[in-house]
């Protein structure tokens, strides 16, 4: 089913690191530091943005079996410890803010598995504060963590975007 | 008709070694074939060759030995080490000739070895670039890395990782004379993984630690004669019970030891680590990488017992560690982690036989609690050579064989003490390069089978270690 591409955006925070003092889950998220907007798949030319499907598909990654239902929360919030995300598979209206945090031993990035579908939050991000993504366009955005994982191993996600 | 019985017969033994042999054959490799089918056997027992035609001095040419599994040359046969490792099937060997390969092998094949031909002079260099955070990562079981260099990763040198979020756990690793050095996190690195062995390896250089065993329990892992330097810590350990650091060498880092409890991840706490026979000494180095402000309030540590229970210090000498030889302590999550997690106890850990000396504060021996009338919390101390301790005379107060007579100065009082002046950690990229005169591995490794790490850890006998004397 194709659907109007709408914009997508990456929204990251800058929220003052609290990590000798603790960052409770339930801290209100402050909002509006940087904001990346695209309505492209990244890194495309004008010419291949006429073309491209978005969002982009990794034909090696297929759909899990079981996602996780979060339509109808603005906020979502993605703990990532044990080299894990939690919760892994799930699903979110457009616009949700997909709140990811590093309450892990390791440094973690969150890369997307199709090439140009988002831009990466890099671990240096993810160390200093929690990091949201805004998926505004509908579709499918495996995942995953390239120190600890591939595209189809190790530590990985996978968020459907509306109700498809 | 006796010679015809005889082939007949030669060829059915043949037959039957062939299967007893495990050995697939492999139709899409790209190197020659040496299996021998169990067609070809019976197409011979059918067809023998005519009476005739036999040489007088023949019957049959001796063939060559099965070897079992097939060795994958890179680069004779392969142009990468990944390509090689893809065509691989379980048993095999991929045999890595002199030279530097900017590679980052992803495994997925089960019991297959990959080995350098010489340990110092076949390299996996990453080159800081994006896109190699790691040398080689695995996620199947039983696989062997030896005899080589990983150098200038992001990430991991070595990593084996199963995937907790499927309850997937690697069974089976092994890294044997392996070198890793300026890796960004760890050098080398073992998660959700069990059965495994690291044994003369040398790690330095990276930002978290040069070795880690993480999230397992029971691990039923070995470290054996590694040495590990300029990290920010030598070893560390979060929740893996089970494992043995046993025979190694931890100098010249922030902190030399640690095993430590956190919900960082998961299978807390680490309830289980043998540490024994090892020499740990000088780690006072703030010219190290560092990620970790809590672990930087140790700078100058020994052994570090961060919130863990049952672990063993037995036989080491830790000398020359300016803030603490051993110390045990509370692992407080708000100062030492991310403060999203719990608190964890360090309980009824036994540190007998040891040399500690060298601390500057008076803490060849400190114990650190929050709760300072819960008494030593069954950490005890034993027959150790020390020098000063907190509490005064703890082998007195802490006896693994009396009453806990202590009195302990609470986790916030001693980070008091310790008054750490700030410092700026080296970028992992900017840390001492080792000279390459590392031993390699023993015997010829063009033509000694490969073992895949399905027998492991090997078995040491713990008891017949002594503590080292100092270098």
């Amino acid at each position: 089913m194709n659907s109007p591409r709408r914009p997508l955006r990456v929204l990251t925070l800058g929220l003052i690191s609290l990590a000798l003092l603790g960052c409770a889950a339930d801290d209100p998220i402050a909002v509006g530091v940087t904001r990346q907007t695209t309505t492209t798949v990244v890194g495309a030319t004008d010419a291949e943005a006429e073309l491209a499907v978005f969002p982009p598909v990794n034909p090696d990654v297929s759909r899990p079996k079981t996602i996780v239902d979060l339509r109808g929360q603005a906020s979502v919030l993605i703990d990532i410890r044990g080299n894990a995300f939690n919760e892994r598979f799930f699903r979110v209206d457009p616009g949700t803010e997909i709140v990811f945090e590093n309450n892990g031993v390791n440094p973690h990035n969150v890369t997307a598995s199709a090439e140009g579908a988002f831009e990466t939050i890099p671990k240096e991000a993810l160390e200093e504060s929690r990091q949201a993504l805004i998926l505004d366009a509908e579709g499918d955005y495996p995942f995953f963590c390239s120190l600890h994982g591939t595209e189809t191993r190790g530590q990985t996600g996978y968020v459907i975007v509306g109700d498809g | 008709m006796m010679r015809r019985s005889l082939i007949q017969l030669l060829a059915l033994l043949a037959l039957l070694g062939l299967v007893a042999a495990a050995c697939g054959d492999d139709s899409d490799s790209t190197t020659a074939d040496t299996t021998t089918t169990a067609a070809d056997i019976a197409d011979e027992v059918d067809d023998p060759p005519v009476e005739d035609e036999v040489d007088d001095e023949v019957v049959d040419e001796p063939e060559e030995p099965e070897l079992g599994y097939t060795v994958r040359n890179v680069p004779a046969d392969y142009a990468t080490i990944q390509d090689a490792v893809d065509a691989a099937e379980p048993g095999d060997l991929v045999l890595i000739a002199e030279g530097v390969y900017h590679e980052a092998v992803i495994v997925q094949t089960d019991n297959i070895v990959i080995r350098g031909m010489d340990r110092n002079t076949v390299i996996l260099d990453g080159e800081h670039a994006d896109g190699f955070e790691n040398g080689v990562i695995v996620f199947s079981n039983g696989v062997a890395v030896e005899n080589l260099t990983v150098r200038n990763y992001t990430g991991n040198g070595l990593f084996w990782t199963g995937d907790y979020g499927s309850d997937i756990f690697v069974e089976g690793y092994r890294a044997s004379y392996v070198t890793a050095h300026n890796i960004g996190v760890y050098g080398m690195y073992a998660f959700n993984a069990v059965d495994g062995q690291i044994d003369n390896a040398y790690a330095s250089g990276s930002d978290d630690s040069s070795y880690y065993i993480g999230q397992c329990n029971p691990c039923n892992a070995l470290l054996y004669n590694v040495e590990g330097a300029h990290s920010q810590l030598g070893y560390s350990g979060t929740n893996s019970t089970g494992t043995t650091v046993a025979a190694s060498y931890f100098h010249d880092n922030l902190i030399g030891v640690v095993p430590n409890s956190q919900d960082g991840e998961e299978l807390a706490p680490n309830a289980g680590t043998h540490i024994v026979g090892n020499l740990i000494q000088n780690n006072n180095n703030p010219d190290v990488p560092s990620r970790n402000t809590g672990f930087q309030l140790g700078l100058g540590s020994g052994v570090v017992l961060a919130g863990v229970t049952n672990n063993i210090v037995e036989r080491n000498t830790i000398v020359g560690n300016t803030r603490g030889g051993v110390i045990a302590i509370d692992w407080i999550d708000g100062v030492f982690g991310s403060g999203n997690g719990r608190d964890f106890m360090v309980m009824d850990n036994i540190i007998r036989d040891n040399t500690i000396t060298g601390s500057t504060l008076g803490t060849d021996i400190l114990v650190g609690v929050q709760d300072a009338t819960n008494g030593g919390q069954g950490n005890c101390f034993s027959n150790n050579t020390v020098g000063e301790t907190n509490p005064l005379n703890a082998q007195d107060v802490l006896p693994c064989d009396g009453p806990d007579t202590s009195e302990l100065t609470s986790v916030d009082t001693l980070l008091a003490l310790f008054n750490l002046e700030p410092f700026e950690p080296l970028d992992y990229r900017d840390a001492p390069v080792p000279e390459y005169n590392f031993e390699s591995m023993p015997g010829d490794p063009a033509t000694d089978p490969p073992m895949p790490a399905t027998d492991v850890p090997m078995q040491v006998d713990l008891d017949a270690l002594v503590a080292p004397e100092p270098r």
